[in-house]
């Protein structure tokens, strides 16, 4: 695809006029290209040759870019916006591109390399590269996203020749990113909501597509996360959790409670209890311990068994199977699995 | 979920269907496929019904003396499909389906059941030993067994160890039902210690291999010495093939032969019916033994000697935890093991400390 649209230059000021002519300065270079940087002293662009050398690199970079289509438009905006984030914090950049090798990377490795050791460069990629420069690294993507690391990256470019809709757009690369990061790409734009669109920055290629660029915090990554396997579990282990406090709360107490009290906290708590085994029973194969699932219905077996009994004697004998189960389901959950208790 | 359907008069139904064409026995109605109908019955107006094939109603003395409100309806004959066509058309009564083992048959019982009751309920006790919970544990990988075990709403096992074990296998809960004992005579078990003797009693089909009656006469003969004032009772009619009971009467013969001077210490009664008669029996006893070689699941005679305060020993079958509260009321020896049995009934016999405290 074509775009009749680009990017202009004026002393170190990059803006972008979108398809209703609208402007949007994507980079202010102005004072970095002036040799006033605010950049701090300890970082390693500061002399004029440096500056030089990053004006050649993105001029150059820009200009070979500059072949009209759609992919390499895209491209220049990613750059850009990385050089944004850099000027303002030019320390620590862990950038992730999802996608092949490109001069577009070349580029990025270069920029990092002026800005400091410490900034990298890492590409998801299956293409077999060998390329020995230190800030740089492939990750293989024969697992797809799965195995990215969580909240890692300061940015994440996915870089596909096609619009994609926001839902395309795995969980896990959203919990890659830091809280604060941004993610970019070319999307189709009927995909992104309304509140994510007013919280975005949007450079409208024409009325369906646009480079968005995503800024992620951690309320965002906690929807994100419920919504994934993972965190579909961890919330399942919550409620069991919270039916397992709520007993915590009340065992010591039982034996001390008129039988209407007693017989009112217990039914409450059997019903929590027989919840949270159904969800134990759901989820069980997810689980690291396999002892969790029938201690659990052990638990709620003696729970049922103190509840029916009149006698007194037999009583303190169920009460006693409760507290051993009670503490094996803990031991199991806590020491087996990551339930986390604080109990 | 549709609401229950009542009977006509109000009154909610639950059926027992057995898995093959047969029908029960006298004796079956006091275990546990007959007691939870009969309770269903007699404490929550249940209409309980097992409908049984055959030519005509059968004899159950049971029935007019202690589990009466059972009721039993024939089938036509013993095919599958006539007993999913009842199943079918009388799918309006039966609010609660209750199934004894993890048979094949089932599957398609329960299949068109809840395709005529949605909102029924299925309650399938597996009553199995752990040999037969470890074969059909992986029968969940076939999609008419997982069908079927999610359609099941309550799926219960008889001893801890199955149980644990399916817990741990199926994507379930399986609940812990132990087979009970229901005082169906009304017998009174008030200073039950004072009418105790050195009695050892065990209630079985006798000389049925399962049951290793061999291995508890041989190892009462070896320490009947040491334990000079104690008797040992078997109960129960003889039982098994022509040619089981064949070589238990010889091995009989060879015995007495053997140990003439213990034919005053060793009684076979026969089957006793009589359920205060047979009361009587678990009252006298100071120990209840089983020396099995397997069970089915748990022993449905422990529930009547742990009621009469008897000292439990058994063999390790997989209820063998569950029959003697692990170890608080009674003991455990290896199966077959003959050195440990005589041992630990030298031991019990003459610890009468151990047997009061555990009965």
């Amino acid at each position: 695809m074509i775009v009749l649209i680009s990017i202009g230059q004026e002393n170190g000021r990059f803006i972008f006029t979108d398809c209703n002519d609208k402007e949007h300065v994507l980079l202010d270079a102005v004072d970095i290209f002036n040799n006033r940087s605010k950049i701090s002293v300890k970082r390693p662009i500061q002399l004029g040759n440096d500056i030089l050398l990053l004006k050649d690199i993105i001029f150059s970079y820009l200009h070979i870019l500059n072949d009209g289509t759609l992919v390499s438009f895209v491209r220049s905006l990613a750059l850009l916006s990385i050089l944004d984030k850099l000027f303002q914090k030019p320390l620590n950049f862990q950038f992730l591109q999802i996608g092949g090798w490109s001069s577009f990377s070349g580029c990025v490795a270069n920029v990092f390399d002026l800005f400091g050791n410490k900034n990298h460069l890492y590409c998801l990629t299956n293409d077999k590269i060998s390329l020995d420069i230190s800030n740089v690294s492939f990750i293989s993507d024969e697992l797809g996203t799965d195995l990215l690391p969580n909240s890692k990256f300061s940015m994440v470019f996915i870089d596909v020749p096609d619009a994609i809709s926001l839902s395309s757009v795995s969980a896990e690369v959203f919990l890659s990113l830091k809280d604060g990061g941004s993610l970019m790409f070319m999307a189709d734009l009927h995909s992104i909501p309304k509140f994510l669109i007013d919280k975005s920055q949007i450079s409208l290629i024409n009325d369906r597509v646009a480079f968005v660029s995503l800024p992620i915090h951690s309320e965002l990554k906690d929807v994100i996360f419920k919504q994934t396997d993972l965190g579909k579990l961890k919330l399942q282990k919550q409620q069991v959790v919270e039916s397992i406090k709520n007993l915590s709360k009340i065992i010591n107490k039982l034996e001390f409670l008129s039988n209407d009290k007693r017989n009112f906290l217990l039914d409450d708590t059997i019903s929590s209890i027989v919840e949270s085994e159904k969800i134990i029973v759901n989820i069980y194969e997810e689980l690291n311990s396999s002892y969790i699932k029938p201690y659990f219905n052990e638990l709620k077996e003696a729970l049922i068994d103190y509840r029916l009994q009149d006698n007194d004697n037999m009583r303190k004998i169920f009460f006693e199977k409760i507290l051993d189960n009670f503490r094996k389901v803990l031991y199991e959950m806590t020491y087996k699995d990551d339930f986390v208790l604080n109990i | 979920m549709k609401e229950a359907i009542y009977l006509k008069d109000g009154r909610r139904g639950a059926y027992v269907v057995r898995s093959d064409g047969g029908s029960w026995n006298n004796q079956q109605l006091l275990k546990d496929c007959g007691i939870i109908p009969y309770m269903l019955h007699k404490n929550h107006g249940f209409r309980a019904v097992m409908p049984i094939y055959a030519d005509k109603m059968p004899d159950f003395p049971y029935l007019e003396t202690y589990v009466k409100g059972l009721e039993f309806e024939l089938l036509p004959d013993d095919t599958l499909e006539t007993r999913i066509k009842y199943i079918c058309e009388h799918s309006e009564d039966i609010d609660l389906l209750i199934l004894y083992g993890a048979y094949n048959q089932y599957i398609p019982m329960v299949h068109y059941y809840k395709e005529y009751r949605p909102d029924g309920k299925v309650y399938l006790a597996t009553d199995m030993n752990m040999p037969w919970a470890e074969a059909i544990s992986y029968t969940y990988d076939l999609p008419e067994w997982r069908d079927f075990l999610s359609q099941c709403d309550v799926i219960a096992a008889s001893c801890r160890k199955t149980q644990r074990y399916l817990n741990m296998k199926w994507p379930f809960s399986v609940e812990l039902i132990r087979n009970g004992w229901y005082n169906a005579a009304n017998v009174s078990f008030d200073d039950l210690f004072a009418q105790k003797e050195n009695i050892i009693l065990t209630v079985a089909r006798i000389g049925v291999p399962q049951k290793n009656h061999e291995l508890l006469l041989e190892t009462f003969a070896a320490c009947s010495y040491d334990i000079p004032n104690w008797r040992l009772k078997l109960i129960g009619e003889f039982s098994g093939s022509e040619e089981e009971q064949l070589n238990f009467k010889k091995f009989l013969n060879d015995f007495f032969t053997r140990f003439s001077h213990l034919k005053d210490r060793i009684e076979f009664t026969g089957l006793i019916e009589d359920k205060l008669a047979l009361a009587e029996e678990f009252k006298k006893a100071k120990i209840f033994i089983l020396t099995s070689n397997f069970e089915g699941g748990a022993p449905n005679v422990i529930g009547e000697a742990l009621h009469s305060g008897c000292y439990i020993i058994v063999s390790d079958i997989d209820a063998a935890d569950d029959c003697t509260d692990e170890g608080r009321c009674g003991s455990t020896f290896p199966i077959g093991d003959k050195l440990a049995l005589t041992n630990t009934l030298k031991h019990v016999c003459n610890n009468n400390d151990l047997i009061l405290g555990g009965g």
